[in-house]
This record gives C-alpha cells, sequence and structure tokens, in this order.
C-alpha cells in the first residue's frame, strides 16, 4: 500500500513538472524562434500598420506590448499570446526605448500572417485568437476556422484593454473566444451620433465674469 | 389623471422631470461605447427622443393659440 502511494507520488510529481515545464502565458518570438505548442488557444498580437512604428503612435505601440505582457499572464496556463520579434532573446521593459521597440517589432512577419490571413493592415494591430497552431508553414490553409480576429487599429488604449479584459475573461472561464457579429447598419449610426454629440459637448467654452466671481468652464478633450 | 386645466407651472415640472430622466439617459448614451451594449444605447437614445418630442408636443398643444397679454 506504502509503495502504491509513493509511485503515485512520484507519478503526481512528475506531471506537475511537465504542467510547469509548459506553464508559459506569453511568448516573445524572435523570426528564427518557433512559437511552442501545446496550448489550448493561441493569441497572436500582430503589427501590419506601418504607421503603428511612426513617432507619433510609438506610445501606443509600448502599450499595446504592455497590454499584451498582461494579457498574456492573465490568460492562464492552457492559453498563450504571441508577439513576434525580428531578433533573438528580446523583452522589453516597461521604460524600454520606445524607437528600439518599434524597430524590433517583426511588421514582416506579422504582414505575412496579416496578407495569409486577409487581414486589412489599415485596421492593424490584429488579435487572431486560434486554437489551431500558427505555423508559417500553414500559410497557404488561410485563417483557421475556429479563430476569431479582433482589429485595435481604430481602437482607443482603454478600448484595447476593455477588450483584453473581455478576451480574457472568456479564454478563462469557456476556454475559447468567439467572432463578435460585424456591425450593423444602425449600430454604426449609433456610433456616429454618439461621436457627432460628444464632439458637439467638446465645442464650447462658457465664461461668467461677475464682479469678484469668475467662472471659466472649457470644452472637454476629445480623447 | 386627466388634467382639468393647463397651467406654465405645469409645463416647467413636465420639462424638469423630463429633463432629468433624458439628461441620465444622454449620459449614459454617450459615456459608455456604443458595441458593448447596442440595444441599450439604441433605447436609450430613443428615450431622450421620445421625452424630447412627448413634451414638445405638450407645450405646443397647450400653447397653441394662446397670446401673451
Amino acid at each position: 500500500m506504502k509503495k502504491m502511494l509513493l509511485s503515485l507520488a512520484v507519478v503526481c510529481a512528475a506531471l506537475a513538472c511537465c504542467k510547469a515545464g509548459l506553464a508559459q502565458e506569453s511568448a516573445e518570438v524572435s523570426r528564427n524562434g518557433k512559437v511552442p505548442e501545446g496550448y489550448q488557444t493561441y493569441s497572436l498580437f500582430l503589427v501590419c500598420n506601418p504607421q503603428w512604428l511612426d513617432q507619433d503612435k510609438r506610445g501606443d505601440l509600448h502599450n499595446l506590448y504592455i497590454q499584451f505582457r498582461n494579457f498574456g499572464r492573465a490568460i492562464g496556463d492552457d492559453h498563450l499570446a504571441v508577439w513576434f520579434w525580428k531578433t533573438q532573446g528580446r523583452t522589453r521593459d516597461d521604460d524600454g526605448n520606445l524607437g528600439q521597440l518599434a524597430q524590433d517589432v517583426d511588421v514582416e512577419l506579422s504582414v505575412r500572417f496579416c496578407k495569409s490571413w486577409k487581414l486589412k493592415s489599415s485596421a492593424s494591430p490584429h488579435v487572431v485568437v486560434t486554437s489551431t497552431y500558427p505555423s508559417p508553414s500553414y500559410f497557404s490553409w488561410g485563417l483557421p476556422k475556429n479563430s476569431a480576429v479582433f482589429e485595435l487599429g481604430n481602437m482607443a488604449p482603454k478600448d484595447i484593454s476593455a477588450l483584453l479584459t473581455k478576451l480574457t475573461d472568456d479564454l478563462v472561464q469557456t476556454g475559447h473566444v468567439t467572432q463578435p457579429a460585424a456591425a450593423g447598419l444602425w449600430v454604426r449610426l449609433l456610433e456616429a451620433t454618439q461621436k457627432t454629440i460628444n464632439s458637439f459637448g467638446c465645442a464650447w467654452t462658457f465664461k461668467i465674469e461677475a464682479g469678484p466671481v469668475n467662472a471659466n468652464l472649457k470644452s472637454c478633450k476629445s480623447s | 389623471m386627466a388634467i382639468r386645466k393647463w397651467h406654465p407651472g405645469k409645463l416647467i415640472i413636465l420639462w424638469t422631470w423630463g429633463g432629468v430622466a433624458g439628461a441620465l439617459a444622454l449620459t449614459d448614451f454617450l459615456t459608455r461605447p456604443v458595441s458593448s451594449a447596442p440595444l441599450v444605447h439604441l433605447l436609450e437614445f430613443g428615450f431622450v427622443l421620445l421625452v424630447l418630442v412627448a413634451l414638445s408636443t405638450i407645450t405646443w398643444h397647450w400653447l397653441g393659440g394662446r397670446e401673451s397679454g
């Protein structure tokens, strides 16, 4: 009986070791590197839009990278977030060199993914969540059926953060992510209405000068 | 409740309550992204328009044909 329990304990310890070895929630893959295998889902962060490498977008790119790392930590051991670098062994600190970060992002490989999966560069960066192993050798197969694509190009940082939080919830709770339905005409009309009213609301200045009392209400800052 | 006689004060009360409810709905409509809950946004915007149209109609009716002085 003791021997059986001992054997069982050894097997459990071995399994735990294997699981610990696999426990890598985010992978920063170099051009010659390989995406780790054996995960339920792979969340690829693809930067195909050259505008995101410009000087004025570098802050957003850095912010996206930080959000990628946080996302990778939050989605658990069964799921992997993937970021592509040009060179090997590159990881960036939170206060890293933004110009260097933009140079080291492997846009070329991302563009190959975008081209193969027919993703619009203008809407990039993308987050593609797929349960199929993302190997460049599968490029000719196109976007796997069990994939969900999210366009971050026109989103504000807080909206990207909200989206990644939702994806984290879906991955942790259900183990998969469903592709959102395309926004209908009425949703786009509502969004346009909201945008118009918001911009109108920010276009005024209200000033009161009444002797010793002065009040100055300025227009809000649009994000 | 049937209104026996209109008075400007009643209109002011109606516009005040309608304005508060409409402002709350409009604030919620404007501060959250439409994509988070499109149907709720549609209802909120519809409510704001409905309040505006309803209060305008009531006021128009009551003021119809009246002349100041």
